[in-house]
């Protein structure tokens, strides 16, 4: 008696819970004469239980629980433990005919360099054929032989084929090992066709047997919009791997194309023409490439083919990815700059970063205005003659409205040398023509106007959630990150405890007024003269930057001079002389939005509060802007709305020394929300998410 | 008032006063300006009808038909991946890409 044949049925599922019952319903009623069955099923991290119906209804099967739904490598580690003789892939949402195995192995049995027989496969619903091989339409895109027909003579005889579906097909081991495994870059569609090209390639053939007989039902684990899309990806893998001289002239059949779907072309491409420099020699890639140079600028302009080149690069691992970041504002030493600035001494030892200005400055004036080592960027000044020509310092946004062309394209151009362009500080009108794109919105102070560019940025990164409210109601866009400002003002001589009887206010002290310095003296004067016993010791310290000439600095002082209160005023002081009055005081008040309408004139954030509770002063804040989203009230400070509430909550805190220490430690506690740690944690993951879609490849 | 009309009015009333000021080459340019719109609107509506591709307006250089057309929803995500082992010289490689990229013209300005 001969031994049995063993044959290894490999089967990949996928949320396949509502197939699987009937078709190994239909295993257990197939001839096995002479055969020994083993069944392996691989399961692509199925959701609906499919691995514990397969454990339920088949113990004896070898499962495999794939860490990846990718049905290619499936397939591989399916093949890998199968130890049968012939190997058969099939689709589980089906059902078998009882000389299913039988049909395939005596094709088999004619010819040596058979590698592979594909079994004839019906409909399960209708009495019409799904496939008996596989054939090319046109352009590289393929087709089930007999898809649709009525069954007939002309599929009656076993026949060569040049492409077999792995719906149901069986090879000889022979010829798996020869040719090695299944390219997992296919993830899933055309990975057979694939397969098919490099059996013959190595001399096997191909065939059909119509005697083995599957009922599949079509699409019933994977949707019509996942095939097309997959299948149009592929060709363009398909073509890279084996007809690469094609691939430029392949463009305008594809789907993509047609259909307009740009990006997904441009995807397509970069990642079939990465396959290709993985498999051929120079003398082809090189031709390909020169192909490709003269065909994309008719297809996705000239923009995206500069990027598409540019973009190779970087997906090859033939250089650094480049940042370019461009602010307009960058010759002033301000906060938005400090957050910008912070952002590059992180990405600088990561990526090639280029600062752009369009006005004299130094990297050295950085490392002097932030104590900020910026010396691993390079740097550029892009002077925009728009603004030269009007001898305007800043350039103004607002000033361009109906030029005939966009001033700001001298940006634009230089953002497409860069592989991620960061628009540093809300100029809305620069269009970024980089493969990747983050634009940082401190607040969006000017309306949605001509040449508005932000909504063609990748990333919309905002500095709190009081900007992000107005970047929905100004510019109807929704930001995709939120960075909060990284302030670092720890200091380890403060504590809640070793406090003296100081109010510290810090602030600029801006020409308008915005930032309330005379209402709080008006405030501080008021509540020594009502409440004297309670305010005894107490001083109110005003610090802050100032311009020369500042006439506000006149209306402080008169207020100051009306008298009731013991109140300092310290302009320009440094940096170490802040620090230390951030360790000694007690309260820290910030008034800056107090009557105001307009949005842009409230603390966008407010960078100084959270200074202040990092040295363990308890913040009594305007209850606006960002404010709300750093101090929590009576928790880590208090919110007001009106000097009466401003002096009522410090009273409050004055009187109850115990209710002082516990917000202190408080707004201590909460200040880590805010500090330079949590900036570069979340800095990095927004990187790694922009690096992912510029080298990432597709997963399901 | 219409949109147009108003339109109008403010260029009549900018001509009226660059002509009162004796300010001749604003006139002029605005002239020009004026006129470099009108054949631009022209040439869109024209464009707009033929329903001619993006890349193919000669205006439209630094339009990104990535950008303009919404993507589809895709049904993958991204996953990063290293790059790949490459069977040729990487610098011949980088040196042909370069050279590629060189060859590119985008003018400086969009003309939009």
């Amino acid at each position: 008696m001969m031994a049995p044949v063993v044959v290894s049925i490999v089967t990949v599922t996928y949320n396949a819970g509502d197939f699987l019952a009937d078709f190994f319903d239909s295993l257990q009623a197939l001839d096995l004469a002479g055969i020994e069955m083993e069944l392996v099923v691989v399961d692509n991290g199925s959701r609906d239980g499919s691995p514990d119906l397969v454990r339920a209804r088949q113990p004896r099967a070898i499962l495999i629980e794939n860490d990846q739904n990718n049905y290619a490598r499936a397939l591989n580690l399916g093949i890998a433990s199968a130890r049968g003789d012939y190997i058969v892939i099939t689709n589980n949402d089906a059902v078998v005919d009882a000389r299913w195995l039988q049909g395939l192995l005596a094709v088999f049995r004619r010819d040596e360099r058979i590698g592979a027989v594909q079994s004839k496969i019906f409909f399960a619903d209708r009495d019409l054929v799904n496939s008996v091989g596989v054939e090319e339409i046109e352009h590289y895109y393929f087709k089930d032989i007999g898809f649709g027909e009525e069954d007939g003579p002309r599929f009656a005889e076993p026949a060569k084929r040049q492409y077999v579906t792995g719906g149901s097909v069986m090879f000889r081991r022979a010829c798996l090992e020869d040719v090695g495994p299944w390219d997992e870059e296919f993830i899933m569609f055309m990975e057979d066709v694939d397969y098919s090209v490099r059996c013959r390639n190595r001399g096997w053939e191909l065939w059909y047997s119509p005697e083995s007989v599957l009922y599949h039902r079509y699409h019933g684990s994977s949707s019509a919009e996942l095939c097309d899309y997959f299948c149009t990806r592929n060709r363009f893998l398909f073509i890279a791997k084996h007809f690469p001289h094609e691939l430029a002239e392949s463009i305008p059949a594809s789907h993509f194309y047609k259909k307009g779907e740009y990006d997904f072309l441009y995807r397509a491409l970069l990642h079939a023409v990465r396959s290709m420099c993985a498999c051929h020699d120079a003398a082809t890639v090189h031709r390909v490439l020169r192909d490709l140079a003269r065909a994309l600028p008719r297809y996705l302009g000239d923009v995206s083919t500069y990027n598409f080149f540019s973009h190779l690069q970087v997906v090859l691992g033939l250089r650094r990815i480049r940042v370019g970041i461009y602010d307009h504002a960058g010759h002033f030493a301000g906060g938005g700059q400090r957050y910008v600035a912070e952002m590059a001494a992180i990405m600088q030892d990561r990526y090639d970063v280029t600062y752009i200005f369009n006005n004299d400055v130094s990297l050295e004036d950085y490392r002097e205005w932030f104590d900020l080592d910026l010396s691993r960027c390079a740097m550029k000044v892009l002077r925009i003659p728009f603004f030269d020509r009007k001898k305007r310092y800043t350039a103004d946004e607002g000033m361009v409205l109906g030029e005939a062309s966009n001033v700001f394209d001298i940006i634009a151009r230089e953002s497409l040398n860069y592989d991620i362009f960061i628009n540093a500080n809300m100029l809305g009108k620069v269009n970024p023509l980089s493969p990747a794109s983050i634009f940082v919105c401190h607040f969006p102070d000017q309306e949605r106007s001509h040449y508005f560019q932000v909504d063609k940025y990748d990333y919309l990164l905002i500095n709190g959630d009081y900007t992000g409210d107005w970047v929905r109601r100004r510019w109807q866009l929704e930001p995709t990150h939120r960075l909060y400002p990284p302030v670092n003002m720890y200091n380890p001589a403060s504590s809640a405890e070793g406090k003296e009887q100081l109010i510290l206010s810090v602030s600029r002290f801006e020409i308008s007024g915005s930032k309330k310095q005379a209402e709080l003296v008006k405030a501080f004067n008021a509540l020594c003269r009502q409440h004297p016993q309670q305010t005894a010791g107490w001083k109110l310290v005003l610090m802050g930057g100032s311009t020369p000439e500042n006439t506000y600095l006149d209306v402080v002082g008169e207020e100051i001079a009306r008298g009731g209160g013991n109140i300092e005023m310290h302009v320009n002081a440094g940096v170490a002389q802040i620090r230390d009055h951030y360790r000694r005081a007690a309260l820290f008040w910030h008034a800056c939005g107090l009557d105001e309408d307009r949005p842009e004139r409230v603390e966008h954030f407010g960078m100084t509060t959270v200074e202040a509770m990092q040295n363990y002063c308890v913040p009594i804040v305007i209850d606006g802007g960002g404010q709300r989203e750093i101090v929590e009230q009576g928790e880590s400070g208090f919110r007001f709305s009106t000097l009466a509430e401003l002096q009522a909550h410090t009273l409050r805190v004055l009187e109850d020394e115990a209710l002082r220490i516990r917000l202190a430690r408080n707004a201590w506690q909460r200040s880590h929300l805010f500090d330079h740690d949590v900036f570069r944690d979340n800095l990095e993951a927004l990187l790694a998410e922009v690096e992912t879609a510029l080298v990432g490849r597709d997963v399901l | 008032m219409n949109k147009r009309l108003r339109y109008l009015r403010d260029r009549i009333a900018n001509a009226s006063s660059m002509v009162r000021t004796g300010d001749w080459r604003a006139f002029v340019r605005a002239i020009f300006t004026e006129f470099g719109h009108r054949v631009e609107a022209a040439r869109s509506w024209w464009h707009r009808r033929r329903q001619l591709d993006f890349s193919k307006i000669p205006t439209s250089i630094y339009v990104d038909r990535r950008r303009r057309v919404p993507p589809s929803p895709c049904p993958t995500r991204q996953r990063r991946a290293e790059p790949p082992v490459l069977q040729l010289d990487a610098g011949a490689l980088r040196d042909e890409l370069d050279s590629i990229l060189a060859g590119i013209r985008i003018p400086e300005s969009s003309g939009e």
